[in-house]
């Protein structure tokens, strides 16, 4: 039986991890050197079974709307190809998409309907979010359920928008990558950003802002959640790094070193702990093992302008580029449903095989990270920049954890032993 | 633009269900469910009634006629009950 406990070194000790048992623990040289077998059988006892596919029919948490892939910005690393006109969706196909939700919501005993945009910019095609969001609403309302919407937007518009936003959504994620040079540098239209965060901030709507950090902001992550949480009181801040585009490389614009990200990140996550806000990197959530960290493969059915029905929200011509097929199935104007169950069970799989973390302590919770940008079939076998920094943030929230943040502190302050325990190719204690 | 607008003395709470009305001087609440919540919404953006009319076919699943003539009989209520100006 393969291992699953798991170990990296920390300075002199090391950090054992039994992810499926949910223990960790900091243990001498000593321990590891000589008991292996014992400490791993004490770990294995009674885990929690592995994270499978999910299996069984069809069942999305949330629907996921996509108005139109036309936006109002051109940020320089964006990679959905957007364009200020676009392909709208009917009106009639998102009132089919919300119906299709809330009717499978109703047979399957939830209490809510969740319709989540995306897009492009969805406020871009202002009169779908109009239509989805009432409709929504009003068969919420007939079903007796209730109604939960999310939005993705870059906050670019007048201030009734942004009041209509913060008066119908639940959650708002909202783009803004920091100060104003900064932001503007990325994304333009500060000032505009800055003053829909603030009508959102005075709404009931949970605001969480997703920054996008490379290396002109990697430096000021802890100040910018000063700024943040003081100006706007969001109930999270979501860190993501750049991912490179051909764009993003035209503008100078690179990703973060990973050991700076993980140690700014670490400095960042305290400051926003101390004011009371939600700090997120979301490869880095240990709560519950899990074989993918988004949508693909949870059964999602994001609704694409087209009425193609997709398991992520990129361009299809993203994940074609990497040799992958996550359509699901359509839906008419009419209401008619193709989902076929082959394409089901075939993302469904997909999220299972990620030869380059078999190994790797982060496995249940890192998950691979992205499957179209990151752990695509046939990827590189060997750690890359997201590898270092998901596994650096892991150990050290484990740290933190078990009550050792100081000893996370010297980790991230010592480029060396961050090495040492981000580029180990193998985690697994006691197993060849 | 919008043919009409909020009453000076009416506020407004969004609510799971739909929307409801609160006129400041008196007190007095009126409760919107759908589909008139989302006339309600988008006739205080400003969208004109032939907009709305559009949406409604959409929001309420109404044929084209049924929703213009279901969007000017609720304005006219609203209007002789003070809710709405213009
Ligand atoms: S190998 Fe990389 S992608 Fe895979 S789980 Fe570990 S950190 Fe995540
Ligand atoms: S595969 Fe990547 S882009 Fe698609 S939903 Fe998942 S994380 Fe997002």
């Amino acid at each position: 039986m393969p291992s699953l406990v798991f170990a990296v070194p920390i300075f002199d000790k090391w950090l054992v991890y039994a992810p499926l048992q949910r223990v960790a623990a900091l243990v001498n040289h000593a321990a590891l050197a000589e008991f292996p077998e014992e400490l791993r059988a004490a770990l294995d006892e009674s885990p929690e079974a592995e994270p499978r596919p999910r299996s069984g029919p069809v069942s999305p948490q949330f629907l996921g709307l996509v108005p139109t892939r036309a936006c109002n910005l051109s940020c320089v690393y964006c990679g959905f190809g957007a364009t200020p006109c676009g392909e709208q969706m009917d009106l009639r196909l998102a009132a089919a998409g919300v119906d299709w939700m809330a009717d499978y919501s109703a047979r399957a005993g939830r209490r809510t309907l969740d319709v989540h945009f995306f897009g492009g910019e969805p406020f871009s095609a202002p009169d779908v979010v109009d239509v989805a969001v009432h409709r929504t609403r009003a068969v919420a309302a007939e079903r007796g359920l209730l109604p939960r919407l999310e939005v993705a937007t870059n906050g670019v518009y007048p201030e009734p928008r942004a009041r209509f936003v913060g008066d119908y959504f639940d959650a708002v994620v909202l783009s803004f990558d920091g100060f104003r040079a900064v932001h503007d540098r990325h994304r333009g239209c500060f000032d505009q950003v800055a003053a829909t965060a603030r009508v959102l901030a005075a709404s009931p709507t949970e605001l969480c802002f997703r920054m996008c950090v490379a290396e002109d902001n990697v430096e000021q992550l802890a100040e910018t959640v000063d700024w943040f949480s003081e100006e706007f009181r969001p109930y999270s801040i979501d860190f993501e790094t750049l991912q490179p585009t051909p764009e993003s490389e035209r503008a100078g614009l690179r990703p973060p070193d990973p050991y700076r990200f993980a140690a700014h990140f670490l400095s960042a996550r305290r400051a926003a702990c101390e004011r009371g806000v939600e700090p997120v990197y979301a490869a880095a959530v240990t709560e519950e093992p899990r074989l993918t960290f988004c949508p693909v493969g949870n059964d999602t059915l994001i609704l694409n302008p087209d009425g193609r029905l997709s398991a992520c929200y990129l361009l299809e011509r993203d994940w074609q580029a990497r040799g992958l097929d996550l359509n699901l199935g359509r839906l008419g104007t009419d209401g008619g449903m193709e989902l076929p169950g082959e394409d089901i069970e075939r993302v469904r799989q997909l999220v299972a095989d990620k030869p380059r973390c078999q190994n790797c302590f982060c496995r249940w919770s890192c998950a691979g990270g992205c499957h179209v940008n990151h752990s695509y079939p046939g990827c590189s076998l060997t750690y890359d920049d997201f590898c270092i920094q998901t596994r650096l943030i892991t150990a050290c929230s484990l740290l933190e954890g078990l009550g050792f943040a100081s000893l996370a502190d010297d980790l991230v302050a010592d480029r060396a032993e961050m090495q040492r325990l981000a580029l180990r190719p193998s985690d697994k204690v006691g197993a060849p | 633009m919008s043919e009409y607008r909020a009453a000076e003395q009416i506020r407004w709470a969004v609510e799971a269900a739909g929307v409801v009305l609160i006129n400041g001087a008196t007190g007095a609440a009126t409760s919107l469910s759908y589909p008139e919540a989302a006339i309600w919404d988008l006739i205080t953006r400003g969208d004109s009634s032939e907009k709305i009319a559009a949406k409604l076919c959409a929001i309420a699943g109404l044929e084209p006629v049924a929703a213009r003539k279901f969007v000017l009989d609720t304005v006219e209520a609203w209007r002789k009950a003070g809710f709405l100006r213009g």
